[in-house]
């Protein structure tokens, strides 16, 4: 077993570099110039003299130097590409090439070694209340937002899922079996930017229906002043659409799941014998299949764990709700490197992590399951 | 988004768009002598506006996007702004400003009541603190320095008076000193490195009537009155910004009383308009100013099957403004035939507009060489070549798709094949830069009084300039930099007539329409007038009876 786990905790430090490196490579390799997209974007018509200087002073500043060593090379041996023939615009083709990926490497490189420092960088395009740049108090601002969420719509879903499944197994083929299936399909099946329009258009102040909820953000403007009852009041007033949208799709997997783990169990050996003496139904299914048949359940749950602080992109962006979905988004469409690259390695830890804890936790509660 | 955004909303809602310059970041408003006069039952309350993105930055030289000027338009002034309804200069930070028959000699009178929020008086250190910080290398305001390549220097004439001297004479030299940059106080801003500035994103510290209370991610940016403003006080206690970023979150958190004033897409005017619920009881304003801009078809005129001005404008016979615009902007915008703002005295009103005809278009296309030589319903030319042509869209954006879609079919009934390819954003400027299209779609946003030099002198083609189309025109570059030096308006509105005329014949752009600012605002706030430029928040107010209310609902 300690064997085991130094191997899986030792094997997580290549899957991270793996994971890191993709997302670094995949950032860099984007179509067009995301740079100079973005100064454009937002500045309108710009001096295309200015455009080089700024675009290059953001380069500098996001470590994302371009190298032309080898093109240079070429076009030094070659003569300008312009009038070379389609063997040199081959050859140059390739040096650019060539030059891109060692600007890869090397940016990366620098990135894990600001890393192994600690050095998170700097955001360019978010702050923090205080006005921090650093994706590390960025992310820690946004979790308890997005874990707020995340806790209120996994509890639900649990507590909502595994008895509706369970309930399914029992009566098989009744009504409560092909009931339940059709609504948490039908339910799981609804696109969740329909469903939170409708509810938003329904639900919400100001909308077509009845004022019955906030539309925008998680709290009351002003909200610092509220005692703590009233606070928690605003909050969940604030939470029911949104949590409402987050649960929905997410029930029918688990019940599913719980049908078919109750299922497998009532049709095993143990459970004829436990017939074969005797036992009351009752005493037989909630006594030895439903144990049996939660543990694939332990798994599932831990593995959600790491998705707390996984926000919902759409969710948060028809709730305004500045979680982090619309962090990860908003970095991404921004070119925000340091930013994205925290996201990555702090959440491919985090599900790494709970992958191995999920595995503890399975063979502590099931004595068959050994780890060599 | 950011100003692009209400652009974009006003247009095809595309994620991002080019656009032109506009100078300075205090967007112009009434001064002190034209508000109205509040009595103190008009006084106090919270005026309630929304971003549908947060600023990335607050820095007033260094902020990028529409939201943060917004916030420096409460937070800052600059030395002169414009009347919303004569569009002539007013003094604000300047009491007055002498011009020298030049054009390139301007001095500036500092009121000598003016202070910042802090009590400091405004002084000639403070705007030449501003102009070095602009001009810093260093310093992120490349953009904003741009403007200010042809000034020689800013100097000081003594506390109360500075001097800007231009290398050229320039029409625009008045209103781009004046109005460069909001003018930030020295002794707040001094600093040591240029990376100090630049990171600086909350401290913001101005002459203008509000000062910055505090910014919280994802919930509100809100300001306070300045107690010791200089000038005339607008109504409002507070001013705060949400941050709600979905259209329809938005106009229902309008209606449903928690906000005050708010920008909708065509779309959503609509059908706002259509409900008597609305219609009713909401203030529904629809303007046209500089900043709504315009759109266009550009059609690379370096590209062989474009070279042709008939081929252009036997194209311009083909698209349909009037049913376009109907049909896919609910009527909402204007048609145009030229690059100006509608309404400004550059803007040629006589010039007829090249009606929707397909006859005149096959009579130009075969003047130019272009028939269906082997009956197969395609033209060729006279080598055999079929008119086919790639019109390059931004991708994943419905009512581009729509447009293009009518537009290919009624290029199809004429003989012409038109391909179209989306690419990202990012991929589409850089097939901009490189002038690697035959057509594409866009907006430039205007400016009250334009200089067309950016984007139609011949200079602009090389080096990535604006100038995209690659127009062409020795004439057209004559009007250009005359008008550019000619001091009086009524002679250089003649040459920018001229110059109308000469696109307008040429036509390197099919020019479609310009855009409407379409704003919905809550019953509560009273004193909304429409002026030529647009809306001037100072002059609105709610009241000492919906402030208390507003504080019975904290």
């Amino acid at each position: 077993m300690k064997t085991y786990l130094l191997k899986r905790l030792l094997l997580m430090i290549p899957t991270l570099v793996g994971i890191t490196f993709v997302t670094y490579a995949i950032v860099r390799l984007a179509p067009g110039d995301p740079i100079e997209a973005m100064i454009r974007s937002q500045t309108g018509n710009i001096d295309p003299k200015v455009m080089k200087e700024s675009a290059d002073r953001m380069r500098q500043r996001l470590g994302l130097i371009e190298y032309h060593y080898l093109r240079d090379a070429v076009d030094r041996r070659c003569g300008p590409a312009a009038e070379a023939g389609a063997g040199v615009r081959a050859l140059r083709a390739g040096a650019v090439a060539i030059d891109k990926l060692y600007g890869i490497f090397l940016g990366y490189g620098r990135w894990m070694g600001h890393m192994a420092r600690g050095d998170f960088g700097e955001s360019i395009k978010y702050r923090t209340s205080a006005g921090s740049r650093n994706p590390l108090h960025l992310i820690v601002e946004r979790i308890p937002v997005t874990a707020t969420l995340n806790v209120i719509a996994d509890a639900l879903i649990f507590l909502i899922a595994i008895p509706v499944g369970l309930a399914a197994a029992q009566y098989k083929g009744r009504w409560v079996d092909w009931g339940s299936s059709l609504v948490l399909l039908g339910l799981w099946s609804i696109p969740v930017i329909l469903a939170g329009t409708v509810l938003l258009g329904f639900l919400g102040k100001g909308g077509l229906g009845w004022n019955l909820f906030p539309v925008a953000g998680m709290h009351t403007p002003g909200y610092e002043k509220y005692g703590l009852i009233q606070y928690m009041a605003d909050l969940l007033w604030h939470v029911v659409l949104p949590v409402v949208c987050l649960v929905y799709g997410g029930l029918a997997y688990l019940a599913k799941m719980g049908r078919a783990s109750l299922l497998e169990n009532l049709r095993a050996d143990y459970v004829r014998t436990a017939r074969a003496k005797g036992l009351p139904e009752r005493r037989i299914i909630y006594h030895h299949a439903l144990r049996n048949s939660l543990l694939p359940m332990i798994t599932t749950m831990v593995l959600t764990l790491p998705g707390l602080i996984g926000g919902s992109i759409v969710v948060e962006t028809i709730f305004s709700i500045q979680g982090m979905g619309l962090l990860y988004i908003g970095a991404a469409r921004a070119y925000d490197l340091s930013v994205l690259m925290a996201e990555t390695l702090i959440y491919g830890f985090l599900v790494l992590a709970f992958l191995i804890i999920g595995d503890i936790l399975y063979a502590w509660a099931d004595p068959r399951i050994r780890y060599e | 988004m950011t100003k692009k955004a209400a652009f974009g909303a006003a247009f095809y809602g595309l994620t991002a768009c080019l656009q032109a310059v506009i100078l300075g970041l205090i967007t112009p408003a009434a001064s002190a002598d034209g508000l109205p006069t509040f009595t103190p039952e008009q006084r106090g309350g919270t005026l309630r506006r929304n971003f549908s993105a947060e600023p990335q930055t607050l820095n007033p030289l260094t902020s990028r996007d529409a939201y943060a000027s917004m916030v420096h338009d409460h937070v800052f002034e600059g030395l002169i702004e414009r009347d919303l309804d004569t569009l002539e200069f007013r003094g604000v930070l300047a009491d007055r400003w002498e011009v020298s028959p030049d054009g390139k000699v301007i001095t500036f009178h500092l009121d000598p009541r003016a202070k910042f929020s802090d009590g400091t008086p405004v002084t000639a250190d403070d705007v030449l603190f501003t102009y070095q910080t602009v001009m810093n290398p260093e310093i992120d305001a490349r953009a904003l320095a741009s403007y200010l390549e042809d000034v020689e220097a800013c100097e000081k004439v003594d506390d109360r008076t500075v001097r800007f001297r231009w290398k050229k004479t320039y029409f625009k030299s008045l209103e781009v000193s004046g109005s460069f940059a909001a003018i930030i106080p020295k002794h707040v801003y001094a600093f040591k490195t240029p990376k100090d500035f630049n990171d600086t994103s909350q401290l913001i510290v101005g002459s203008g009537p509000y000062t910055f209370k505090e910014w919280k991610t994802g919930e509100q940016l809100v300001l306070v009155k300045n107690e010791r403003y200089w000038r005339y006080m607008p109504s409002f206690d507070r001013i705060v910004f949400r941050f709600i970023l979905e259209d329809q979150a938005e106009v229902q958190a309008l209606l449903g009383g928690d906000l005050d004033d708010l920008a909708v897409t065509p779309e959503w005017w609509v059908r706002l308009e259509a409900r008597p619920d609305v219609r009713g009881r909401f203030q529904m304003l629809r303007y046209t100013s500089p900043g709504n801009g315009y759109r266009y078809i550009a059609w690379n005129n370096s590209r062989p099957l474009f070279a042709d001005p008939r081929v252009r404008r036997a194209m311009t016979h083909l698209v349909w403004r009037e049913q376009l615009l109907k049909y896919l902007q609910y009527g909402i915008g204007t048609v145009i035939t030229g690059p100006f703002w509608v309404k400004s005295p550059q803007y040629d009103r006589t010039m007829p507009e090249w009606p929707f005809d397909r006859e005149a278009a096959r009579r130009l296309l075969k003047e130019a060489g272009w028939e269906d030589r082997n009956g197969d319903g395609w033209l060729e030319n006279a080598a055999g070549k079929r008119f086919e042509f790639e019109f390059s869209a931004v991708a994943g954006n419905q009512n581009t798709r729509d447009f293009v879609r009518i537009l290919r079919e009624e290029f199809r009934r004429t003989g012409i094949e038109m391909n179209v390819r989306a690419y990202e954003w990012s991929v589409f400027v850089t097939k901009l830069d490189n002038r690697d299209y035959d057509a594409i779609m866009l907006g430039w946003t205007g400016d009250v009084e334009g200089d067309p030099y950016q984007i139609w002198h011949s200079s602009q083609i090389a080096d990535r300039g604006s100038n995209h189309v690659a127009f062409r025109s020795a004439e057209g570059d004559r009007l250009i930099e005359q008008a550019r030096v000619t001091l009086d308006p009524a002679a250089r509105n003649a040459l920018y007539h001229q110059l109308h005329r000469l696109l307008h014949q040429e036509q390197p752009y099919t020019f479609m329409w310009a855009g409407e600012s379409l704003r919905l605002m809550s019953p509560r706030v009273k004193g909304v007038r429409q002026h030529s430029l647009g809306l001037d928040w100072r002059e609105w107010w709610v009241g000492r009876a919906e402030a208390a209310r507003e504080e019975g609902a904290r």
